[in-house]
């Protein structure tokens, strides 16, 4: 009978083993190291737009890694916490217009918007857009500044996407200090915002016919969302839990994700921040993790180079030090764990132009790694 | 031997401020909850208190260390010196260590309101109020000798705090 059982365990586990792939990579790291690198943006097939938290903005060339210049004009940002410049993106027609757009915090002392606090300036997330001429921003815009004032710089969310209509969706964070805003449509904490390229909203916004909403939300009740991917114009984010509930979402207009009145986590203290983990009229995510991960950037890949993740979500996480893979099937997510042992809290995830995977690490002298197969 | 006493009845006044202070986070957060979805049950009021003295407790008896162990170790000799032995005097004690052990936490080193019932001005109100409190307990104790039953009971509660945590986990899955 025992040696029944033996045979039977070792058959499960010879099986078992015939599912776990083992990938290969090449790692290699791209120049040396960078000041708290954020996001970047391909502007052409080796050269890269990068942004520092600092308030820095550089053209870096993947091959080598070296700067190539580095960009003047980039407003004065608030280096504090979590903020700082945090995401880069092209406009659709860049190689026609020269035109970026980036996300920031920054002070903001516009009279009535400054919030009481001896040791903190009133910030708040910006989004601006610019031309990029020669090694020059010009014609310097903020197209939107959140309604979203705070003093602890935290949770500013600032993804930056664009939906196939050219109208731009920005992640907007609680300020953590600020969670239960995010319920309410009066104010920009844990909100998705939809806006058209110049700051103007779109007329079939979900609550632009509300009275006593923005009518810049697309939808609310969102933490701090640190992954955007837009793909047929369905939009996927993840974003970051306090002690669980990390959540991988579809996000749909006029929709509420239920932060903080619904979630699968407990805060940082260990304090209950709510009993429950659903709620009629409250969206449920694709799926979460528990214990957290820190989801940070997401892309979906091509399957130019690694063919078998064609249609692959790779997010980076910063706390979980991997990098996660999901698959959608039919409504489902299948996730694998990749790079257990890098050991690196990862800022944000890429695709090359030829199909590479990029990482950039977190912090002052984060790095940046490029896999290939 | 006194010293050591000192240091345990310290713990101990540390200790019942954290308990004092963990419902007050759950009923802020419970109260904003039932005003915005109006559906708390009894039982998910109960769940949460346990949880939070279980759970939450343990991180505010860390936090309130950083005003108690100072304030008081400083505190204690200079009353007998000068004898001043009114107990109100620790119980402002108490409330200056919760207040500095908040500051410290939430304006200095963090940055974040992470102490989650302290968000308004109530809230904080009510910290310091279990501060004043502990300070009470501590003058009502610390010249007590140590009895088994004392012994016994903090041995109880400890082990209390280890098993509790597991046991709500396991409810709430």
């Amino acid at each position: 009978m025992n040696s029944l059982l033996n045979k039977t365990f070792f058959l499960i586990i010879f099986l078992s083993s015939q599912f776990i792939k083992s990938y290969e990579f090449n790692i290699r790291q791209v120049g040396d190291t960078f000041d708290d690198p954020w996001s970047l943006a391909f502007i052409d097939e080796d050269k890269f737009l990068l942004s520092e938290m600092p308030g820095n903005l550089k053209v870096i060339s993947l091959d080598t890694g070296e700067l190539i210049y580095s960009v003047k004009g980039v407003p004065q940002v608030l280096y504090d916490g979590q903020g700082g410049l945090s995401d880069v993106v092209l406009d659709p027609k860049f190689s026609e217009n020269k035109k970026i757009y980036f996300s920031y915090s920054a002070e903001d002392t516009e009279e009535g918007q400054l919030v009481d606090d001896l040791f903190s300036p009133s910030n708040t997330l910006f989004v601006a857009s610019a031309s990029l001429v020669g090694d020059t921003l010009k014609d310097l815009k903020i197209i939107f500044k959140a309604k979203a004032y705070r003093t602890a710089p935290a949770h500013y969310g600032g993804k930056i996407a664009f939906l196939s209509d050219g109208t731009l969706i920005i992640t907007s964070g609680d300020g953590y200090n600020n969670k239960e805003d995010a319920q309410f449509l009066d104010n920009h904490f844990g909100k998705i915002i939809r806006i058209n390229p110049d700051g103007s909203v779109p007329s079939d916004n979900p609550f632009v016919d509300q009275d006593n909403a923005l009518p810049e939300i697309y939808s609310y009740g969102h933490r701090n969302m640190q992954g955007l991917v837009i793909s047929n114009d369905v939009i996927y984010e993840n974003e970051h839990g306090p002690k669980g509930g990390d959540e991988f979402n579809i996000v749909e207009p006029g929709k509420n994700y239920g932060w903080p009145a619904i979630c699968y986590c407990v805060d940082y203290s260990g304090a209950q921040i709510t009993p429950f983990t659903e709620m009629e009229g409250m969206e449920q995510p694709l799926t979460y993790w528990r214990p957290s991960i820190a989801p940070s950037g997401m892309m979906l890949y091509s399957g130019k180079k690694f063919k078998e993740w064609k249609d692959s979500f790779f997010i980076s996480a910063l706390s979980g030090k991997i990098l996660s893979r999901l698959t959608l099937n039919s409504g489902k997510v299948e996730e694998e764990i990749l790079l257990k042992d890098f050991n690196e809290r990862l800022r944000n995830v890429y695709e090359t132009p030829s199909g590479n995977i990029l990482l950039l690490t977190d912090g002052p002298g984060g790095k940046i790694f490029e896999l290939s197969p | 031997m006194r010293i050591l006493r000192f240091f345990i009845y310290l713990f101990c006044a540390t200790a019942f401020a954290s308990l004092l202070s963990a419902p007050i986070s759950s009923f802020f957060s419970l109260y904003w909850i039932d005003t915005y979805v109006d559906s708390v049950s009894v039982a998910d009021i109960v769940f949460t208190l346990l949880s939070d003295i279980f759970n939450y407790g343990p991180t505010l008896f860390l936090i309130y260390l950083i005003g108690f162990l100072p304030t008081f170790i400083i505190g204690t000799p200079l009353l007998s010196y000068f004898k001043i032995r009114s107990v109100i005097t620790f119980g402002l004690f108490g409330l200056c260590s919760v207040m500095v052990s908040i500051f410290l936490v939430q304006e200095v080193i963090i940055g974040t309101k992470v102490i989650s019932g302290s968000r308004t001005s109530f809230g904080l109100a009510l910290h310091y109020l279990t501060g004043f409190f502990a300070g009470l307990y501590f003058a009502s104790t610390y010249k007590n000798k140590l009895s088994a039953k004392f012994i016994f009971s903090s041995v109880v509660v400890i082990l209390l705090f280890i098993v509790a945590p597991k046991m709500l986990n396991i409810f709430s899955q």
